[in-house]
């Protein structure tokens, strides 16, 4: 307990000290709540979304790396942007809501 | 957008040109460690868990941990340690092995890393001469080692030798080394840098003592990172935890690896080497389609008169030295941009890699490029042999 009470006070991030992956999924909820509450400025789900975008754009990156140098995309590559530039364009849509209200 | 910020220039070569340089083909990232890289840039980030024993290989969170585990049994050893570069992997076995005035026993295409690592230690450096298709034997092995004990009345400490060389890419005598290593009870490292990570690796079959990899040169990971592996007859060795006593505090840190330094590979580089390891758990599987695009690539880089490939043939390995004095050097002699005229028309085409302004022997490594791109590139070689008059056949 004075581990996780001592984690806590130098990370508010800190939800738990069992390395268990999804082990902190039902604290998120509240998590995101609190930083809400105290902050009001920015919320997990923007962070969240800001890293899934960026995650999206290393795909492309990926597809750029496999095609180049002409760019001949065949159609699974095709199907491949589409949705990433669609994942983009949902996180995009989330973050201006989120932190442009 | 050119400037990442001032002064630093975007990379963005390898979504841009075909990269054939012969260090940079396999330790190009994968995306998963790409956005590793991005999520865990920070300095100590994959210390946010680090709970007791407080050492970096007994991370579970993300799971380091396990990770060292997975790495050690992927590589046929028992136990392995990350590190910074395969030459801290070198540093380690022959500062834990070697002492002042012993010898080691190296390949003489052994990388200067290996040189100062036995530098370091005070011990000295015995070449091992190449066969005449520059490969390391074991019977050469054998003779070297015989003649070091004739000369200082000792057997040499250590046996380092290269899986694949950086310099050919030629594969040596690794099995035949080891067995001569267990008949002289000389402990042995095996240097799989262009190895380890690109094809399948089994340290045991192979009958290493140890076993040292790159993460940049083949792992898809950041530099600096590598890999040592060892069994767990040397691993106490090796692996070895600190004994040291604060004179004035008492403190001691006993959980910490002597030759680790304690903790190794932190952060990024080694949140991206995890991330990397399932797509090159895979990838090692498909080493034989890219021996089969360099064979390909040479097939028809040969067909331009005067070529010549110095690395051993048929090509075992992706990374190969060539020769082009009788062709594209040629052509540099009379051309006012010299070798540049080269690089000038690779670069037209979208090629990058190949050591600027040389037209004679130089290297490159295809490991990576699809088919198309493959194909490409034996395309492009043979529209410039063409475009200068070079005869293709």
């Amino acid at each position: 307990m004075a581990e996780w009470l001592r984690r806590w006070a130098a990370d508010p991030l800190y939800v738990g000290s069992i390395p268990t992956p999804g082990s902190n999924v039902l604290k998120r909820s509240n998590l995101c709540l609190v930083i809400t509450e105290v902050g009001g400025i920015m919320t997990e789900k923007a962070v969240e979304e800001t890293f899934a975008a960026l995650f999206a754009l290393t795909d492309l990156r990926q597809i750029f790396r496999d095609t180049k140098p002409t760019y001949q995309f065949n159609s699974e590559q095709r199907e491949k942007i589409k949705q990433i530039i669609e994942k983009l364009r949902q996180s995009l849509d989330v973050i201006e809501k989120e932190l442009i209200k | 957008m050119k400037q990442m910020i001032e002064d630093i220039e975007v990379r963005s070569r390898e979504e841009l040109f075909i990269n054939i340089n012969p260090i940079q083909a396999a330790g190009r990232l994968t995306p998963e460690a790409m956005k590793a890289i991005i999520a865990y840039g920070d300095g100590y980030s994959t210390c946010d868990w680090c709970t007791k024993p407080f050492r970096l290989d007994k991370i579970r969170r993300p799971p380091i941990s396990e990770f060292h585990l997975e790495l050690a049994k992927f590589v046929g050893m028992d136990q392995a340690r990350v590190v910074p570069g395969a030459r801290r992997g070198f540093q380690a076995v022959v500062s834990s092995l070697v002492e002042k005035g012993d010898s080691v026993i190296v390949s003489s295409l052994a990388h200067y890393t290996e040189f100062l690592a036995v530098e370091d230690v005070g011990g000295v450096v015995k070449e091992v001469p190449l066969n005449e298709e520059n490969v390391i034997t074991e019977e050469n092995t054998a003779q070297k080692i015989e003649k070091v004990k004739r000369e200082t009345g000792k057997l040499p400490k250590l046996i380092m030798m290269d899986h694949f060389d950086y310099m050919f890419g030629n594969e040596h005598d690794i099995h035949g080394i080891a067995k001569v290593a267990k008949n002289y009870d000389i402990p042995f490292l095996a240097n799989c840098a262009y190895s380890m990570g690109v094809m399948p690796i089994d340290g045991r079959e192979m009958g290493a003592d140890f076993l040292v990899g790159s993460g940049h040169k083949s792992f898809a990971s950041p530099a600096p990172s590598g890999i040592v592996a060892t069994t767990d007859e040397w691993a106490d060795k090796v692996f070895r935890t600190t004994q040291m006593v604060g004179d004035v505090t008492g403190r001691k840190f006993g959980i910490k690896e002597v030759e680790m330094m304690g903790c190794t590979l932190m952060g990024a580089n080694m949140i991206a080497m995890m991330a990397s390891f399932p797509g090159v758990r895979e990838r090692v599987n498909c080493w034989d389609d890219e021996v089969k695009k360099i064979n390909y690539f040479i097939d028809e880089f040969l067909k331009i008169e005067g070529n010549e490939v110095l690395s051993e043939m048929p090509r075992k390995h992706t990374l190969t030295k060539v020769d082009t004095t009788g062709s594209f050097d040629k052509i540099a002699r009379t051309n006012k941009r010299r070798g540049f005229f080269f690089s000038d028309e690779l670069k037209k085409r979208r090629i990058v890699g190949e050591f600027a302004g040389a037209t004679r022997q130089w290297k490159l490594n295809t490991y990576g490029l699809t088919w198309d791109q493959i194909k490409y590139l034996a395309q492009a070689f043979q529209d410039i042999a063409k475009k200068y008059g070079i005869n293709v056949v």
